[in-house]
């Protein structure tokens, strides 16, 4: 027993100089530093030869082809139709700013989820990811001047396809400021807010992956979607649901079909086949009407009041 | 009764060992990264680590507009015997005299040299002799066998002179280099910047640089995660980067209202390697954004099974029309698509990391700077602000500029997942709830000088609701300065507006004396 | 083991002795300016710091001495009795007029030194007797807040007001002082207790949320000193860095003016000309 105290305080005296010694260095490593060229030496790791841009996968890459062109076009609807439309985002004359000018004469109604009577389903983004090969690129430059306007705070259109680099006017129809408001994944974003009548020029400098949101700071029920790509293989669906897009080159084609009330897409990979020159493809696409609820609206919580704790 | 004794002592020693290994730094992934199927994942984590590395082995990626700290040296002196170094003379600083043509002239003065700096861990490059010329990643040893960079072990300065001494390397070097071969030591401030943000930074905006260190669930508002490469309180363009020089002046000055500290008794040159390790950090972050981003919509984990899915039902009808040669199955279709993804990357990679380069290239950078100088703070000057404050900033910071406006009532959606909030009011990009400034306080995070103010309001804050207003009072350019002025004049004068009304209203709830009143910050 | 107890009582007398000797050859002084080779080495920047000084050194002296000469008499009686083993120790119901002395002796020095330090006492915390000048235009008013000191003066030529005035300049971590003559600041704090501490001037007061407290000092000699929170106040309690210049009066002056040029600073007027200021 008499060995126990004098091995005690050693193993105590050992422990705390082992906390003073050993902890705490974590802050004052020096750091070992590797130098990356800036431009990459060919490495043995990129034996695949670089295509010009990100390949889509799983794209089969389309025979050789004689040329020929097809189109694609159908319809949008939901399955089984009997949607219950979307309740208004403002009530006439409720707006909490600027009641003057928004939703002064009508109720502001809510865009996100547009079905016509008959099932068809509007402002659905159909399109390409990529340039497919053997692509016409004379009809994107269509002399249309593409216009975003701003009236009775509503971004008008709701939904857009625009080529990059090609410019959008943004404008101002109302007496109350507004702005123009984009974050987009990958390219620029775009802030710009406007007087009534001012103008000013949105333009995507890169293609995106999906929709860029445009938003209006002011007034932040103001929402409306915009797809930039770099080829014209791109639409959105019209009132009653339906699209077209020619100028297909023969082959199989993978198109995505989006929807702002999705989170994710409706479908990534739709596959689109046209067989010879002058091929048409026609397709009903079918949504599920639970697709698209699951975004939007603030889930009303129930919270419930009880005396007991 | 030894062995109780023995197994005390073991015991305690034990007990030592785990629990006082600091902690692994490393950096994490963001979460879309996660989310990502895992093979493209760990091919998107593994060319982060390539381009940037970790916080113990850090990357100096020269395509980068980071000032990593460059000393140029020659060698002087190397043991004529050996057939193999690991350490020789050098001198640093004058840099030979082949090496002066036009290379040198960019910055016209002498290039700095080490003095007594620990160069331990740095890389060095090799700028002539047989080491020169080819990728120092191949360097080291010639013919064949590869090395990463050469890393240096220490530098010992000489007494008397303070331009040479004795460097010795981590790796041999076999043959030895030549005496007059120039080489480079790259990464001090990479290195220096990392020990001085582990010491004062990372415990709020975390070691990634993603501002979850461990104070920050404490601290409201939430210190700024870098990754999306956004900074509040720019000069530049509201789509530019900041300058350096910004970076510097938030570190120095802090940003009032928050927990934002100054940092003003920082040294110049520890300033300049924090600035430039964040700078570092930004980009590395906003890479894997831009690179996940890219991926995110193919390979997401459940969009990937899916496609597996439709591409496996394509490749047995193929494999039936005779057109495919093996039937397919789940795995080989999945590794198919894995092989595009990984034949993508190096382009994308490329693509994102030049589309940084120049977003960070200090020469697309537009400061902002007013085209007339600042309206003269008169009464009709505010009141001319005024009307333009109750138009334009009324509707988030008040009428009365209390931060107020009807807008903190108004629910935000989110754009990521195009929800709406929970909550109502405002939200930044970073999904933080902010409110708009209450200006009555006279606390301008920004900074406080009237170039801040108007920056603030001609370029909006990036990140945040407050839009940019540049050129929206007047289609006139220079007018449309003057106007905002005027703005920048009136809220300058809102603190004291307000007091007359609102003095009543403080004395009666805080009681007594002047002091209760808040003061500045 | 017989006199261990004697030995270990004497060593530590030993010890004091030989610290008092070597610490000024050592430079262990406290942390202060003064000329390096002379008696005002390691003195404070402020004549009141001087004085407390000197009163930390009276009780220093008396506490040495009384520590050095009790254990000496604790070591020697220690010694006694371990070497006259056997010897049977006195036993005594106590000396009434010992304990009177030990009672009084103490009594009288603790008074003494109460008296002796009210002075020093009421220059550094009484408003009333603070100098005249200082407290007729304090210089600047100090926040505290996490983690930083935020530091207001008034406009060159104005007064410091105890509200915020539009055209007062703002700086932080950095207090400008003029030398030689007395300053008077403001503290303040924001949020929590903090404690404004200058080691080298040998201030120190704590800054309570909801009170302004006044604070004087008088530097003597031009110079950077350290200014850091003394109160533990948080988890960022270390980052409280600042730092006091003392600078003359006229160069004080020069840097409230160009504070006030770079407060003004609306991105435009620098290209023309330093000093076209005005407001």
């Amino acid at each position: 027993m008499k060995h126990v105290k004098v091995y005690l305080p050693i193993a105590v005296a050992a422990l705390l100089l082992a906390g003073v010694s050993g902890c705490g260095g974590g802050a004052t490593d020096v750091p070992t530093i590797t130098v990356k060229p800036a431009e990459e030496a060919a490495s043995p790791s990129t034996d695949v030869t670089p295509t010009n841009g990100a390949k889509t996968p799983g794209v089969v890459e389309p025979p050789p082809t004689t040329g020929g062109f097809g189109t694609f076009m159908g319809r949008v609807v939901i399955k089984g139709g009997g949607v219950e439309s979307r309740p208004a985002l403002v009530l006439k004359g409720k707006a909490a700013l600027d009641p003057a000018v928004c939703a002064a004469t009508a109720d502001i109604p809510d865009q996100s989820l547009l079905v016509s009577a008959d099932g068809g389903l509007a402002n659905v983004f159909v399109f390409l990811k990529k340039a497919p090969k053997n692509g016409k690129d004379s009809l994107g430059t269509e002399a249309e001047v593409l216009l975003l306007d701003q009236q009775g705070c509503i971004f008008e259109p709701h939904a857009m396809v625009v080529r990059t680099g090609t410019p959008i006017t943004v404008k101002n129809s109302d007496s109350k400021p507004h702005n123009v408001k984009t974050k987009p994944a990958l390219g620029q974003p775009y802030d710009k807010s406007l007087n009534q009548n001012q103008t000013g020029e949105l333009v995507y400098d890169r293609p995106e992956p999906v929709p860029v949101g445009v938003e209006c700071n002011f007034h932040t029920w103001m929402r409306a979607y915009q797809l930039p790509l770099d080829h014209p293989y791109g639409v959105i669906t019209k009132a009653d649901g339906s699209f077209e897009i020619p100028n297909l080159p023969v082959g199989t084609h993978q198109f995505v079909i989006w929807h702002e009330r999705s989170t994710r897409s409706l479908f990534s990979r739709f596959k689109v086949k046209i067989k010879s020159d002058g091929d048409v493809v026609k397709e009903t696409i079918e949504v599920e009407a639970a697709k698209l609820t699951d975004v939007g609206g603030a889930k009303t919580k129930t919270i419930k009041l009880s005396l007991n704790r | 009764m030894r062995v109780l004794q023995l197994l005390i002592l073991t015991l305690a020693f034990a007990a030592c060992l785990p629990g006082c290994d600091p902690p692994e730094s490393t950096f994490v992934y963001n979460t879309k990264t996660e989310e990502l199927t895992r093979d493209v994942g760990s091919a998107v984590k593994e060319r982060l680590d390539g381009d940037f590395g970790s916080p113990k082995n850090s990357v100096a990626w020269l395509r980068m507009p980071v000032d990593y700290g460059t000393f140029k040296g020659e060698v002087v002196e190397v043991d004529e015997d050996a057939s193999s170094a690991y350490q020789f003379r050098v001198k640093f600083g004058s840099n030979g005299d082949e090496e002066t043509d036009g290379e040198d002239e960019e910055d016209g003065q002498a290039s700095p040299t080490p003095g007594e700096m620990n160069l331990a861990g740095l890389a060095i490059i090799w700028k002539s002799g047989d080491y020169a010329g080819g990728s120092q990643i191949d360097g080291g040893k010639r013919d064949g066998e590869k090395l990463a960079t050469l890393q240096v072990a220490a530098w010992s300065k000489d007494e008397e002179n303070g331009e040479e001494g004795l460097l010795s390397l981590r790796q041999l070097m076999d043959p030895p280099p030549a005496v007059g071969d120039t080489f480079e030591i790259v990464g001090h401030k990479l290195s220096f910047g990392r020990q001085l943000y582990a010491a004062h930074c990372q415990h709020c905006h975390g070691t990634s640089g993603d501002g979850a260190g461990p104070t920050a669930e404490y601290l409201n508002p939430r210190p700024r995660d870098y990754r999306p490469g956004k900074f509040k309180f720019q000069s530049t363009l509201k789509t530019n980067r900041p300058t350096d020089g910004d970076l510097q002046r938030i570190i120095k000055k802090g940003i009032p209202g928050t927990y934002m500290p100054s940092f003003l008794l920082l040294e110049d040159d520890e300033m300049d390697s924090i600035v430039q390790y964040v700078k570092w950090l930004s980009m590395r972050g906003e890479y894997e954004i831009k690179l996940v981003t890219q991926l995110y919509f193919d390979y997401e984990k459940v969009v990937f099974d899916e496609a597996v899915e439709s591409a496996l039902e394509d490749g047995l009808e193929e494999f039936e029309d005779g057109t495919r040669d093996e039937k397919p199955t789940k795995r080989s279709i999945q590794d198919e698509l894995i092989e595009t993804a990984n034949a993508d990357l190096p382009d994308i990679a490329e693509q994102e990391s030049n589309v940084l380069k120049d977003a960070w290239t200090k020469e697309n950078m537009t400061v902002v700077v007013p085209l007339v100088a600042r309206t003269p703070d008169t009464a009709e000057s505010r009141a001319r602000g005024r009307v333009l404050y109750v138009q334009n900033c009324a509707a988030c910071h008040g009428a009365t500029g209390r931060g107020d406006g009807e807008q903190v009532n108004a629910y935000m959606v989110n754009d990521q997942t195009r929800e709406k909030y929970p909550e109502p009011g405002l939200f930044d990009d970073w999904g933080q709830s902010i409110k708009p400034r209450n200006l009555t306080r006279g606390i301008y995070r920004g900074g406080r000088r009237p170039i801040d103010l108007f920056r603030r309001v001609f370029e909006g804050i990036n990140g945040t609701p407050m839009p940019p207003f540049k050129g929206k009072f007047d289609n006139d350019k220079k007018i449309n300065d003057a106007r905002t002025w005027d703005l920048v004049n009136y809220i300058y004068h809102i603190p004291f507006e307000s007091r007359g009304k609102s003095a009543g209203d403080s004395a009666t709830k805080h009681g007594r004396t002047a002091a209760s009143t808040p003061s500045t910050r | 083991m017989r006199y261990f107890w004697a030995a270990f009582f004497m060593f530590w007398p030993i010890v004091a002795i030989v610290i008092f000797t070597i610490s000024p050859a050592m430079n262990w002084w406290f942390p202060g300016a003064g000329d390096p080779d002379s008696l005002t080495k390691g003195q404070s920047m402020t004549p009141l710091g001087v004085d407390i000084d000197n009163l930390f050194y009276l009780i220093l002296i008396i506490t040495s001495v009384v520590f050095v000469l009790t254990h000496i008499a604790l070591g020697y009686v220690l010694f006694r009795g371990a070497r006259d083993e056997g010897k049977k120790a006195l036993f005594s119901h106590g000396s009434h007029a010992l304990e009177v002395m030990w009672t009084i002796v103490p009594t009288g020095i603790l008074i003494f030194i109460s008296l002796y330090q009210l002075d020093v006492w009421r220059k550094f915390r009484v408003m009333s007797s603070f100098p005249e000048a200082a407290v007729e235009a304090p210089v600047a008013e100090v926040t505290a807040r996490q983690f930083e000191w935020r530091i207001r003066y008034p406009a060159p030529g104005k007064k410091l007001q105890l509200k915020p005035q539009p055209d007062d300049l703002y700086t932080v971590n950095d207090l400008h002082v003029p030398t030689n003559r007395p300053v008077m600041i403001q503290l303040r704090s924001e949020d929590v207790q903090h404690s404004f501490f200058a080691p080298q001037l040998r201030v120190k007061q704590d800054a309570l949320p909801g009170q302004v407290i006044p604070v004087w000092f008088e530097v003597t000699q031009a110079g950077h000193y350290q200014l850091t929170c003394a109160e533990l106040c948080g988890w960022g309690h270390y980052k409280m860095k600042a730092r006091i210049v003392a600078e003359p009066q006229t160069q004080f002056g020069k840097y409230l003016h160009d504070l006030r040029n770079e407060q003004n600073d609306d991105g435009v007027q620098d290209k023309k000309s330093g000093d076209a200021d005005d407001e």
